[in-house]
């Protein structure tokens, strides 16, 4: 039998936080841990009426290349050179800026925010140069990625298209289309402004909530619903490997945590073979690949006998557990999960994750396990070398 | 804090090397071997051992195995690079005796048994490999003629008592780590090396597996594994952050690529500068490599006392706050960082590469000693004599 997980430190627990929805809808989220040497700060603007459609796939990571250039071009490359650090990711429920530093640092950080936020005014060679920047990075993208992407057309249709975006598409954005499109993505209720670190709360909510105020309300959006799940068989153009996903409810859902735990004993079960999901209070897929071979995965996992199932559970449990554990441990991953949690649309707490983790019983497991199965899940595997 | 790094070797036993970090939750391990010259049937051994070490020994399962080790996240595995080989795994904070066991049970008692041999012997040289993992290896194993006994031998051969670097990172005190490694291998006395001492078979002409059509074009070269700190500077200023010589010239510069690396990797002699670019589409591999050397020349030649201390300044973030991933890497696309696992990493290998065991704080203070005017001269003939390798799907 397996014991409760439990660990012997849990950083997140009892950390001073604060969260304000402001009159025009936009949400500040900040939480304090003492000791965190560095701060980081989330901007995260949700999808809701930007997502992708076959007339607009891509125009959210367009958008993400031009916004983190800021006013001069180069605004990363301008933090780097103080020490601070921004990425970006787009992401099919949002797009996420972040910047990290040292906590003395923090004002920079918010104003590099505040820049971003600012006036945008993209050229069609600013476009073009973005555009082409995606090409070459669609071009080495890796077999995984699509995999994934060919997964979540056969299980949503277009509802499930990459935000990684379609060359053709993005080739034709004008900067007229793209200033709308921000507009769109950046209406306050698509908006969360997260930031930890070791601060004064209430002074940096304020400094954060300054950033957000003066955005003025949007029309309403709603989330585009992916419709039902359809399993099946797909086959992935210019890629090499085999790919399982089934369908989750959000991320702090008993379903989800019965399956990442299969997913994981999966991963333990099958050499090679590793484990995507994408936190989101969404529906989604959970999915495992592997490229080493396009003909391994399925085997095993059709053909798990019920002693395979048994035997990876309690494994699968702890890998679930641990994997939870270490991103919440960590302040910048535990505020950035918060965050896109609250862009999606609850203001539930992260660490259920991990509650939900040590409530799954072993029958759930095994049928969570079962949905990888040939029958009730989308099959990805791509043929080309 | 620096923490008192203390190496020990038991008689003719293996160097067992402690790093005492009182705050961590957890204790890592890193056993690795010395890898010799390997010719082309013992590149392919290394790895059929590489997946099949941690398959069982005479006193746990595999299952067991990786039962033991999965309590803190890492469960034990076993990584090949050009230079070693090692397995590596965590425990939680008090397990160190179940951490000697299980390192004793498979340096000593690893049993490689042939129907797990004979599926690696299938399956490694059919294997796909991304276009990344082929530019980063591209010598050509040679699968034929590998019998289990052959492999046996090589395993006992690499695992000497001489030949073995143990690094014990995390939550113990100073001295406990040592005395409980020594505990279950003070009786590991060398036996008779078995293994043939001449090497036969050559490595055969590259061809590349894929079809999709990316190309990776490459300059590489040898540095002197004695010179730490300037060996990090010269990765730190050419590959670390989008103010880097790589990032600067190549993507902003010559429009190249959308994705270029520079970064310190092992070689059999001692440690490589490599800068790997992934050309984009249309773009011609051999002139875009000249276009490149010629490039980075001329930006070695404006560096200045600033862009040493903006590279100093990146990897003391990645290496005190995490930031930013370092120009050395454990393994492929994994830059070694701040965690028990990676200290352990560094400790073991400057052991096993240098004699001296190392830490990101003893490395941090070697590079910003390092001189403008001893940078460049060995950037500017690092890129000159730079051998070129291009990799293609076909």
């Amino acid at each position: 039998m397996i014991g409760l997980l439990a660990a012997s430190v849990l950083l997140f627990q009892d950390t001073p936080r604060l969260r304000v929805e402001l009159p025009n809808k936009a949400t500040v989220f900040v939480e304090r841990f003492e000791k965190a040497p560095t701060f980081s700060i989330h901007l995260v603007a949700a999808s809701r009426g930007t997502e992708e459609t076959p007339q607009t796939h891509g125009l959210r990571h367009v958008l993400e290349h031009l916004v983190v250039k800021g006013p001069r071009g180069n605004l990363d490359g301008e933090l780097e050179r103080r020490g601070l650090f921004l990425r970006a990711f787009t992401y099919r429920d949002a797009m996420v800026v972040s910047i990290e530093g040292r906590n003395d640092q923090l004002d920079e950080g918010l104003r590099a925010i505040g820049e971003i936020l600012g006036p945008f005014e993209p050229t069609d060679e600013s476009l073009k140069k973005e555009v082409g920047i995606i090409k070459s990075e669609l071009a080495i993208s890796s077999d995984a990625t699509r995999l994934l992407s060919a997964s979540w057309i056969q299980a949503f249709g277009d509802n499930g298209l990459d935000p990684l975006g379609d060359p053709e598409v993005m080739s034709k954005a004008t900067p007229a289309q793209i200033t709308a499109f921000r507009t769109k993505l950046f209406s306050p209720k698509n908006l969360v402004l997260a930031i930890s670190g070791s601060f004064d709360t209430d002074k940096t909510t304020n400094k954060a909530k300054a950033l957000l105020a003066k955005i003025a309300p949007g029309e309403p959006l709603t989330f585009l619903d992916r419709g039902p799940f359809k399993s099946g068989r797909t086959n992935a153009a210019g890629c090499y490997g085999e790919l399982r996903s089934s369908p989750t409810s959000g991320c702090l859902d008993d379903d989800f945590a019965a399956k990442l735990i299969a997913g994981m004993a999966i991963t333990a079960l099958v050499p090679g073979s590793s484990l995507t999901y994408t936190f989101t209070n969404r529906p989604a897929l959970i999915s495992v690949s592997r490229s080493v071979d396009n003909s391994g995965l399925g085997m095993a996992i059709d053909g798990a006998t019920q002693t395979d199932i048994a035997g990876a559970w309690g494994l699968g449990k702890r890998m679930a557990y641990y994997w939870i554990e270490g991103k919440l441990n960590d302040p910048t991953e535990h505020t950035r999960i918060r965050a896109i949690l609250l862009a999606t649309g609850t203001s539930r707490l992260p660490e259920e994750m991990l509650e939900a983790i040590n409530r799954v019983t072993f029958a759930q497991y095994e049928k969570a396990f079962k949905a990888f199965q040939s029958d009730s899940s989308v099959i990805a595997v791509g043929g080309d070398r | 804090m620096i923490s008192l790094l203390v190496a020990l070797s038991i008689a003719t036993g293996p160097r067992i090397v402690e790093d005492a970090i009182p705050k961590a939750n957890d204790i890592a391990v890193q056993v690795m071997v010395k890898l010799p010259e390997l010719d082309a049937r013992e590149l392919a051994m290394a790895r059929v051992l590489e997946s099949s070490l941690l398959s069982g020994t005479s006193e746990f399962t595999q299952a067991q195995l990786l039962d033991m080790t999965s309590r803190t996240g890492e469960p034990i595995r076993c990584v090949l690079m050009p230079d070693h080989l090692r397995f590596q795994f965590s425990m939680p904070k008090g397990s160190l005796d179940s951490a000697a066991i299980v390192s004793n049970s498979v340096i000593r008692y690893a049993e490689l048994n042939q129907e797990v041999v004979s599926s690696k012997l299938q399956t490694l040289p059919l294997a796909y490999r991304s276009y990344w993992s082929e530019a980063i290896e591209n010598r050509k194993p040679d699968y034929s003629r590998i019998r289990l006994s052959a492999l046996t031998e090589f395993y006992h051969h690499l695992f000497r008592p001489e030949n073995v670097t143990i690094a014990v990172s995390g939550a113990f005190e100073e001295g406990k780590a040592k005395e409980a490694f020594q505990k279950f291998l003070q009786d590991w006395k060398p036996e008779k090396d078995t293994y043939p001492k001449f090497h036969l078979v050559d490595f055969a002409p590259w061809v590349s597996q894929r079809k999709r059509t990316i190309t990776t074009v490459e300059l590489y070269s040898e540095l002197l594994p004695s010179d730490t700190g300037k060996n990090l500077m010269i990765a730190s200023i050419m590959g670390l952050g989008k103010g880097s010589l790589v990032f600067q010239v190549i993507r902003e510069k010559l429009g190249l690529s959308y994705r270029q690396e520079a970064f310190l990797w092992p070689s059999q002699s001692g440690i490589q500068l490599r800068i790997i670019t992934v050309l984009s589409e249309g773009k011609e591999p051999k002139t875009a490599i000249e276009a490149i050397r010629k490039s980075l020349l001329e930006a070695v030649d404006s560096l200045t006392d600033d862009s040493l201390y903006r590279a100093s300044s990146l990897l003391e973030s990645s290496w005190t706050e995490n930031l930013i991933g370092a120009p050395i890497l454990s393994e492929p696309s994994r830059p070694v960082g701040t965690s028990p696992m990676d200290r352990a990493y560094l400790v073991a290998y400057g052991a096993l590469k240098t004699g001296t065991p190392w830490n990101q704080n003893q490395l941090l203070e070697k590079v910003k000693s390092v001189k403008l005017d001893e940078v460049k001269p060995i950037l500017k003939t690092a890129i000159e004599a730079a051998s070129v390798r291009i990799v293609s799907g076909n």
